[in-house]
């Protein structure tokens, strides 16, 4: 028995952070581009937003944070630490059992 | 009014609901510098009608930032602890510390002579204003402390409130002193008591230093408070 679904959107942030992330650092506004660039521009959100979730996964040590200075200005390049690989693997885990159970409930629909 | 001081307002007012929502301010802090890079790198890629939309609403920020615990700071997290224990435990801590060095500075010296030491009088009345201020002083300023951070951090004032009435109470209830041997061999002590408890040692008068204690206090944080507006104003 697969354990309860977390909310079905909440972790949809956290699970493309990390996802960008586990391929190199990246700054705030670099991976907001890459969310952009890798979901095709279908998941739209004001750039902002990915500040709680950057903060709120390094404070669970899931990310690691270092200051840059880049073209004289100071950028934070976040990066995935070992913690941050297990939750990326369980957020991902609970990803495919969701969108298997969707896909199921679409293709049953289909065939009505 | 330019984009950017439009900018500049909006994330003043960000500021201040993350204040006032408890988010810790180094987060706060961070959230403001890289909301402004992100900005900056907006306004280079896509031009500055539309950089300030792109970054989409403050508001949605300022909400998830609050909403998540991880990110509050320890005074909204567990008021009870930093504005209401943990000023009593300094206070207690500072009192076994000062009186433990006065006491061991004074027996190694005893050792290092190899005899009875009697300080001047003019030590003795140091030591005396030394623990006086420990007592006295050092309560009514975590008092202070206490009341303009809750104050400017708008937080719910009934832990700090509690806070300051227990400190001040505390302050006014302490008697902190050190006794020096009478020649040639009179015993030396440092001496600690609280009125509060039985027998209740004089405690009309620790009730009255203790409700002149709130007073100071109150006058200090409220003196703080003004000032400090004043300069935030001027800036």
């Amino acid at each position: 028995m697969p354990k309860s679904n977390p909310p079905f959107m909440s972790g949809v942030p956290e699970l493309l952070v990390l996802r960008l992330l586990a391929r190199q650092e990246m700054y705030g506004y670099e991976l907001v581009k890459a969310v952009r660039a890798a979901t095709g521009e279908a998941i739209a959100l004001g750039e902002g937003v990915v500040y709680p979730v950057l903060h709120s996964l390094e404070k669970s040590r899931a990310l690691s944070a270092t200051r840059k200075p880049v073209n004289g200005r100071t950028r934070v390049y976040y990066a995935l630490t070992a913690i941050g690989r297990k939750r990326l693997d369980a957020l991902t885990g609970d990803w495919r059992r969701i969108q298997t159970g969707i896909e199921s409930v679409l293709a049953e629909t289909h065939h009505v | 009014m330019s984009e950017r001081n439009e900018l500049a307002k909006d994330l003043r007012s960000l500021e201040k609901s993350l204040v006032a929502g408890g988010v810790a301010p180094k987060v706060i802090a961070r959230t403001i510098a890289e909301l402004r890079d992100h900005y900056e790198d907006l306004r280079l890629d896509h031009g500055k009608a539309e950089a300030r939309s792109k970054l989409g609403s403050f508001d949605a920020i300022a909400s998830d930032l609050i909403l998540r615990r991880e990110l509050q700071s320890w005074p909204a997290r567990w008021p009870w602890l930093i504005y209401g224990l943990l000023p009593i435990v300094t206070v207690a801590g500072a009192i076994v510390v000062a009186a433990s060095t006065v006491g061991y500075v004074w027996l190694g010296l005893e050792w290092y002579v190899g005899a009875k030491v009697v300080p001047p009088q003019t030590i003795h009345l140091a030591v005396n204003a030394f623990f006086w201020s420990v007592a006295h002083v050092l309560p009514v300023g975590l008092a202070v402390v206490i009341g303009v951070h809750a104050l400017n951090t708008r937080r719910p004032l009934v832990w700090p409130i509690a806070g300051v009435i227990a400190l001040c109470l505390a302050g006014g209830a302490l008697d902190f002193s050190a006794h020096w041997p009478m020649p040639p061999d009179g015993p030396r002590t440092v001496q600690v008591g609280f009125s509060y408890g039985p027998p209740f040692p004089d405690l009309p008068h620790a009730v009255l230093y203790g409700v002149m204690n709130l007073a100071i206090a109150a006058g200090l944080i409220a003196l703080a408070t003004k000032v400090r507006n004043t300069w935030v104003s001027d800036t």
